[in-house]
């Protein structure tokens, strides 16, 4: 942890944390300071004026003298003994009673309440005083002690103090552990991607067992990782297939070229055509293989428009039923209401023709052969269904059918891309493609979403 | 003799493309940019322009269309491109192409879009009524006849007929009827057009001495009194 403590957030968020309840407990001590302190010395000047009151009251009644014995009364009674003061001097402040006496001997000019230093017992001290002078010109002072509430006061703010420093050093050290704690979570997520950027893309978060905010995080980017890697291996099998798909050919044809040097006349013609049909082919595959990409890519989704199924396979069957009937196979279209997709119509028809192509191919082979299209309107979807009574391919090669170069029947020509292109061209659209075998025959199901208006001159029906 | 104008960068191309013109008896010149090819394309009188789509310079096919057309110029175009992106070649019709080939092709094929091009300049009103041979085709009431004897079609196989009639003595290519009669633009993987074309020949051809209908090996098939030269 080479880094300044401030630049973690964790920290920042620990000691703003803490912070926030150093104020918090200031805001509490202030408040409990002015009721216990504020409050209590107001209730002493307050019980100073009224006593002051109180023995005016006596002397204007009863004379000086009897003030005298009610002041001895007062401080002999056992009641606040401790802390009362209770002072008659006269007017040039020379002792008469009471039970302390004013340091240093000076005249009073203030009267009223105030502090005042005072001598008790042989003790100095503050006291908090009224002061009133009396008709015969004698000074009468009356309050109490105030070294208790200064002990109080003391003893509060050194309280509050210690507390303050504890909390400080709590916050700050809590910082400090957090930081460490969120660090050391976050660092195993780091170093996991760190591996990952450095193209291990095996590696994975360990994740702790909890369901804490960290486990949730590890176990998301695990799951991207999951996906990425999956990807990633589809993407090296795609471009491993293509390399041995375009190689092979390739090489194929240079060796014939090589060989075609020592050819004469007639033979060298073939062979140059036959050339020339290989070459094309190998456009061919690789026209496929860009057309799926930019399938895959989702460029051409913008220009879709509402798609006449019906018309769309009229012109499907229109230009496929001759090559059924020409093998003694039969091509027919069960077409329910009047279905639109939304969608590409040149490409829908690319990816039914292929579909088309692929049942001629199988299943009208020999005589007898029969291709079922059928299509309807199915809530929000248009449901397109294409069955033939071919051989149907085997269970366990069906999730391998719309892979790239594979090929299920791997005697018939091809290059293996026509599904793959179905798919992707599926995809595109948004719609789902479904292959199930019929035992004898193979069907094909797709499902396109339906398009919310029909195309001009498909209202009539 | 036709005169063709090739914009097109790759010097090696452009060398097969106008050596292939020329044994067709065509007058060609070659821009290897942008910029001269627009001027040529300008200055120059051309029954046709051939014009790569990805050109140096940042100054591409695209813009020498949009140009040329921005400025009137009403030549045939046929875009070569190397990007086979059907958008794209949505937006180079948009741009005003009359056609548009995808790299790589087969020369003959170039050369049947190519003259099919030059022979729509050359009929802007088709004729109502197409005779080849003592074949005879009524584009207005769709009847069809050969040698007095009604011939009967299914529509399809008259609009067939009706294009291979339109582009009589010339070769059409298999990609090109399926735009023209079915208006798809893919590939199919078998022979389907073949299929097509035998059932039309059994109707046309069936019974009469000379066939009108060829097939020209490798490349298409030609609608013609004579049999086509190889």
């Amino acid at each position: 942890m080479s880094q300044r403590p401030w630049s973690s957030m964790a920290f920042r968020l620990a000691l703003v944390y803490g912070g926030l309840l150093l104020l918090t407990m200031v805001v509490v001590l202030t408040i409990f300071y002015v009721q216990m302190v504020a409050v209590f010395s107001q209730r002493m000047d307050q019980e100073a004026k009224l006593d002051l009151q109180r023995l005016e009251q006596h002397a204007q009644q009863y004379g000086e003298d009897s003030l005298r014995r009610e002041i001895e009364r007062l401080l002999s009674d056992g009641v606040d003994s401790q802390t009362e003061i209770a002072i008659l001097t006269d007017a040039k402040n020379n002792f008469l009673t009471g039970n302390a006496r004013i340091l240093p001997r000076r005249l009073l000019s203030n009267f009223g309440l105030r502090e005042l230093q005072l001598e008790r017992h042989g003790r100095a001290m503050t006291g908090r005083v009224a002061v009133a002078q009396l008709p015969s010109g004698n000074l009468l002072i009356v309050g109490s002690d105030m070294d208790a509430l200064q002990d109080i006061e003391e003893r509060f703010m050194r309280a509050s103090l210690t507390a303050v420093v504890i909390v400080l050093l709590l916050a700050l050290s809590g910082s400090v552990a957090f930081r460490r704690l969120v660090d050391a979570r976050a660092a195993s997520i780091r170093h996991t991607m760190l591996q990952v950027a450095n193209g291990d893309l095996g590696q994975r978060i360990p994740l702790s067992g909890g369901d804490d905010e960290f486990t949730r995080l590890g176990s998301d980017i695990n799951r991207m990782l999951d996906q990425i890697e999956l990807l990633m291996d589809g993407v090296r099998h795609v471009s491993n297939t293509i390399a041995h798909n375009l190689r092979t050919p390739l090489t194929r044809v240079l060796l014939q070229l090589r060989s075609a040097r020592h050819l004469g006349g007639q033979e060298q013609l073939q062979l140059l055509e036959h050339l020339e049909q290989e070459v094309q082919g190998l456009g061919t595959v690789f026209d496929k293989l860009l057309q799926i990409a930019e399938l895959e890519s989702g460029m051409r989704r913008q220009e879709f428009s509402a798609v006449d199924i019906p018309a769309l396979l009229a012109d499907i069957a229109d230009l496929y039923a001759p090559v059924a009937e020409e093998n003694g196979c039969t091509l027919e279209l069960a077409i329910e209401g009047h279905p639109c997709a939304l969608g590409d119509a040149d490409l829908l028809a690319n990816a039914l023709a292929n579909l088309v192509e692929n049942a001629l191919k199988y299943a009208c082979a020999e005589a007898g052969g029969e291709i079922r299209i059928s299509a309807r309107q199915q809530g929000e979807a248009v449901e397109l269904c294409l069955q033939d009574n071919g051989p149907g391919v085997p269970r366990e090669r069906l999730p391998h059918i719309t892979d790239r170069f594979y090929r299920a029947h791997e005697h018939q020509p091809g290059h293996g891309l026509g599904l793959s292109s179905v798919q992707a061209i599926v995809q595109l659209h948004n719609g789902s493609l479904q292959f199930a075998n019929l035992a004898p025959g193979f069907e094909v199901r797709v499902q396109l979403p339906a398009a919310a208006l029909m195309p001009a001159g498909a209202a009539s029906f | 003799m036709p005169r063709f104008l090739i914009i097109e960068d790759d010097s090696q191309n452009a060398r097969f493309l106008a050596e292939g013109m020329r044994e067709l008896q065509a007058e060609v010149c070659v821009c290897p940019d942008g910029v001269q090819g627009l001027t040529q394309a300008v200055t120059g009188h051309w029954d046709a322009i051939v014009l790569d789509r990805m050109l140096p310079d940042g100054f591409d096919g695209l813009k020498i269309l949009q140009a040329l057309r921005g400025m009137g110029n009403t030549t045939p175009v046929l875009v070569l491109s190397a990007l086979s992106a059907t958008d794209e070649r949505v937006r180079c019709l948009k741009a005003g192409c009359d056609d548009y080939l995808t790299k790589p092709f087969a020369f003959s094929e170039l050369q049947a879009r190519l003259e099919a091009l030059l022979r729509r300049v050359q009929s802007t009103a088709p004729a109502p009524v197409l005779e080849v041979g003592d074949l005879r085709l009524d584009l207005l009431s769709r009847h069809a006849e050969r040698g007095g004897r009604t011939l009967m079609l299914q529509p399809r196989e008259f609009r067939l007929l009706a294009f291979l009639a339109r582009h009589v003595d010339h070769t059409v290519t298999r990609t090109m009827l399926l735009e023209s009669v079915w208006d798809y633009r893919f590939d199919p993987q078998t022979n389907v057009i073949d299929v097509h074309i035998s059932r039309l020949r059994n109707k046309v051809d069936k019974g009469f001495e000379r066939p009108l209908i060829h097939t020209v090996r490798g490349v298409g098939y030609c609608l013609s009194t004579q049999v086509p030269a190889p």
